[in-house]
């Protein structure tokens, strides 16, 4: 008797549309979030969509495999999937940076690659991680400047450090689950008004100041 | 930028992709959430309905060879070969509503959707198959 295809079990099952579409949200969500700490878009070649398509074609072929035993839903373990191959696709779209690395001291002595190696990541690489941080941290800005002097979705927004799950979000902020996610629709409207040029050209200005 | 920092952004961003990204609680929600941002969910599902019919349909395909090798022991000749398709379609419908009657979980709208492309050996043995399994039923009650 052939082994089940458990996956196809699933996404043949009556959870299966919706699975597919939580998927394609996370993907379209994960893009922006990308761009953000890249200042980039996904290439042309490449969509959200093409992206879980891969994904869900693997995972019914067996190609990339899913172990109910480490990750009981199946949504959970595509999300993995997604958020691993779309961060991947925005580290290929990088353009490499071309700014040297100063290497001389204040004292006028030269510092080695040890020096500025570390945790074994490359100059570039180290480099890299800088700006997507500092990308990240001004799409931060962008956003609670959007919430202004709304309580509610601050709270949440501070709760974002803990966790991304409405029902530990309405755990920590006391807020209603209901209202955690009337909440998100309007961290959504917030998140589709900010750009990755935007955040580029924020960045710029204040690394200028 | 210490690596503190980097985790602690990293970590923000994660969550909130998580919270905006498929946390809706229903298809309808995702419907709505996705049609706001442009994105064409009729032809969306209409793809995810493809990658289906091409991809886990390998499971039919399999179903049908170890239904052949397990109806060797059956006796094949309870389906004569010139029952016509919408006898055998029909036979089916009975046999799996039989079979829900007596405690058998079974989808007949599965087997409904696949009966397009199914050959006529395929379905021949099916309503064997189903046929067997019937009977062990009724043994068991």
């Amino acid at each position: 008797m052939p082994e089940p295809n458990l996956p196809a079990e699933v996404l043949r099952g009556p959870d299966g549309e919706r699975i597919y579409l939580a998927l394609v949200s996370y993907a379209d969500r994960m893009a922006r979030i990308c761009g953000w700490t890249s200042g980039k878009v996904l290439p042309t070649a490449a969509s959200p969509q093409s992206v879980v398509h891969d994904i869900v074609v693997k995972v019914l072929q067996g190609t990339r495999g899913w172990d109910p035993g480490k990750e009981p839903d199946l949504l959970v373990a595509m999300k993995g999937m997604v958020r691993s191959d779309i961060g991947h696709l925005f580290e290929r779209v990088e353009t490499e940076r071309t700014e040297p690395i100063n290497k001389s001291r204040p004292d006028g002595t030269e510092r080695s690659e040890e020096d500025i190696a570390s945790g074994g990541k490359t100059p570039e690489e180290l480099l890299l991680d800088t700006e997507r941080t500092k990308l990240a941290f001004t799409a931060m800005d962008l956003i609670l400047q959007e919430i202004g002097n709304n309580e509610e979705l601050e709270l949440v927004f501070l709760a974002l450090n803990e966790t991304g799950k409405p029902a530990e979000i309405s755990e920590i902020t006391g807020l209603p689950v209901g209202r955690v996610y009337t909440l998100k629709r309007e961290l959504e409207r917030i998140a589709e008004r900010i750009t990755p040029q935007r955040v580029v050209r924020v960045a710029r200005k204040k690394g200028q100041s | 930028m210490t690596a503190r920092k980097r985790e602690e952004a990293a970590s923000f961003l994660n969550n909130l992709g998580e919270l905006l990204g498929g946390t809706e609680q229903s298809k309808e929600d995702l419907v709505t959430s996705l049609r706001t941002r442009g994105i064409d969910t009729d032809a969306a599902l209409s793809e995810f309905r493809k990658i289906l019919d091409e991809h886990a349909p390998v499971w039919r395909k399999e179903a049908s060879i170890a239904r052949r090798a397990a109806l060797k022991g059956l006796d094949e000749s309870a389906v004569p070969p010139s029952t016509s398709r919408s006898t055998l379609i029909e036979t089916v419908g009975q046999l799996v509503s039989a079979m829900r009657q007596l405690g058998a979980p079974m989808e007949v709208g599965a087997y409904h959707r696949e009966f397009r492309e199914a050959t006529d050996e395929d379905l021949r043995s099916l309503v064997a198959d189903l046929t067997a399994q019937l009977e062990s039923l009724k043994r068991q009650k």
